[in-house]
């Protein structure tokens, strides 16, 4: 995950989730980037244990220094967005609203969350809030079960809601079919999600494969693809989601030898050692 | 509704066919001096089969449109209908079906909630919709021969600027949106509404990021509660890294889902929208009256 447009808090956020070791000198004048970023091994098991100097940070084609910040200290604006069309309904649905309550049950106090739901139209059902009790209150009155699938619109909306402040942005997207009835192209809100604050975890529920539109915004905001069998996984699912997002790697660092301005393509690597880093492949500066 | 079959008096199943719209067809067909040649039964192709697609029942609607063309085959409106089906074909809630075909479904027709009836067919047999990009430019041809016979046919060139950008041809699709909101036939609000909405996606895709406010700006003057248009301009907001803009825009999402000032003509365009079905069938009810 790339933050590049609030230095300010981000730096003091930075500073109280750093360990004093790896204490980055922030200005608040001098925009931080920050990489939200999964390591896996061949497995795709999260690797732990990772320390700054294990990886290597390439800003349009300019090496790095980076800082390691402490994930699991930064709060977390979890967006829940969450088919709602007739393929949803009965016992899936309740399914649904079961795993929703357990990444609600899950979060720490200073962590927000919303919800947005989506058939034909998409709703917004509780803006991003601490205040859980109204997320809950939201996910019990959701019934599904009518309309078509405008899962890209849907997924637009969260990624704006999650984007909010300087915490981390997680998406858990839910949904069982292809679009359907979306305005917004599935390509412009792929370019909107290159340059969002937020990192995306589709979950699919179906015997297809999931479609091309979830795999390639995994591919643009570091998140990766869950399929489920069954929506009887859903909570499983979701718990492995918070818990992954909770462990992985957050990056900092303040680029040098770069221009502030447009489009930064990005490589992050783990140095000496046969791994796989999910991250967002650049972000957008100067805006 | 399932009918018994039997062949030399012994059941052999059930068949869901409608049997009333090939006995129709067939009455019809009897109409002196030439039912090809008979504006009422013209009139009535358009209306049954404006019917047939407003209930999404493309199994009855493919043979019907067979037959309405080959009675009437230089005629713009049954031209855009035959469109609009290769169109929707294309579309992923039909081209699921497709790949369940090819791995092996049941032949036969398929209820589908929300999306009426489709035809299935077993994978060694030819299957009834072909992939998106050749259906898209079956309905590109259609509409191009509608808009031949008929160049004011708004609905077929906005159609026709849809299927275009779904080709990657922009500037064309951009042309055809133009045309149709800047030309001097009188476009119904619905039309215009979607008109300014595709025009919208397409300026946004060109990079033209305030053309496309302008377009989805006036899409959001037709219909000042759809959430579409709001959409478009939310993600013009944040490609220019006004986060708050955007949230603004999306605050038409809080409303209650139910509401029906949440009207938004967007989540209806398969459908043909001009002429209404209501409206042809009013008007085939006043023609036979006479």
């Amino acid at each position: 995950m790339i933050r590049a447009r609030q230095a300010a808090c981000l730096a003091a956020l930075c500073v109280s989730a750093t360990l004093a070791a790896q204490a980055p000198t922030f200005s608040s004048r001098i925009e931080a980037v920050r990489i939200d970023a999964l390591v896996t091994d061949s497995r795709g098991q999260p690797i732990p244990g990772l320390a700054a100097d294990d990886f290597e940070v390439i800003d349009n084609g300019v090496p790095q220094r980076v800082d390691l910040v402490i994930a699991q200290q930064v709060p977390l604006n979890v967006v829940l967005a969450l088919d709602s069309s007739g393929s949803v309904a009965g016992e899936e649905a309740a399914q649904l609203r079961s795993a929703g309550h357990a990444i609600i049950d899950n979060l720490k106090p200073d962590d927000k969350a919303a919800l947005v739901t989506f058939n034909s139209a998409v709703s917004v059902r509780a803006s991003l809030t601490s205040n859980l009790v109204r997320v809950r209150s939201a996910l019990n009155d959701e019934e599904g079960g009518a309309g078509e699938t405008s899962v890209v619109d849907a997924t637009y909306a969260a990624l704006v809601l999650a984007e909010e402040g300087a915490a981390r942005g997680l998406v858990i997207l839910f949904t069982d079919g292809d679009d359907t009835s979306s305005v917004l192209t599935g390509a412009s809100v792929l370019e909107s999600a290159r340059h969002a604050d937020a990192v995306v975890y589709p979950v699919f529920a179906g015997k297809s494969e999931p479609p091309r539109f979830l795999n390639d915004l995994c591919k643009a905001t570091g998140g990766r693809v869950l399929k489920v069998v069954s929506t009887s996984k859903l909570r499983e699912a979701f718990l492995m989601i918070l818990e992954e997002f909770r462990h992985r790697y957050l990056l900092s660092y303040v680029p040098r030898g770069v221009a502030k301005d447009g489009w930064h393509p990005l490589t992050v690597r783990v140095k000496n050692r046969r791994a796989v880093v999910n991250a967002r492949p650049g972000y957008l500066g100067g805006a | 509704m399932e009918h018994p079959l039997s062949v030399d008096g012994r059941p052999v199943g059930t068949t869901t066919g409608t049997f009333h719209w090939e006995a129709a067809r067939r009455v019809l067909d009897l109409v002196q001096p030439s039912a090809a040649a008979n504006a009422d039964v013209l009139l009535w192709y358009q209306t049954t089969t404006a019917i047939l697609e407003s209930w999404n029942d493309y199994y009855e609607l493919e043979p019907h449109l067979i037959r309405a063309r080959g009675r009437f085959s230089r005629d713009a409106v049954l031209l855009m209908y035959d469109g609009t089906v290769h169109e929707n074909f294309a579309e992923p809630r039909i081209q699921n079906i497709r790949r369940q075909d090819e791995t092996g479904g049941a032949s036969g027709q398929m209820p589908v909630p929300g999306i009426g009836r489709v035809p299935t067919g077993p994978p060694q047999k030819k299957s009834w919709f072909a992939s998106p990009e050749i259906e898209w430019r079956t309905a590109q041809t259609l509409y191009e021969q509608s808009l031949k016979m008929d160049p004011h046919l708004v609905e077929a060139r906005i159609r026709l600027a849809r299927v275009l950008a779904l080709q990657d041809q922009h500037d064309a699709a951009v042309t055809h949106l133009t045309h149709v909101l800047s030309g001097s036939v009188l476009v119904p609000k619905r039309l215009r509404y979607v008109a300014c909405l595709l025009l919208g996606r397409e300026q946004w895709t060109l990079g033209r990021r305030a053309e496309a406010e302008g377009a989805y700006r006036e899409a959001a003057a037709l219909y000042p509660g759809a959430q579409s248009p709001q959409f478009g301009l939310s993600q013009v907001a944040h490609d220019r890294g006004d986060r708050q803009g955007a949230l603004t825009h999306l605050a038409i999402l809080e409303r209650p889902p139910m509401s029906d000032d949440r009207d938004d003509p967007w989540w209806t365009y398969s459908r043909v929208h001009v002429p209404d079905t209501i409206e042809l069938m009013t008007t085939l009810v006043q023609r036979l009256s006479k």
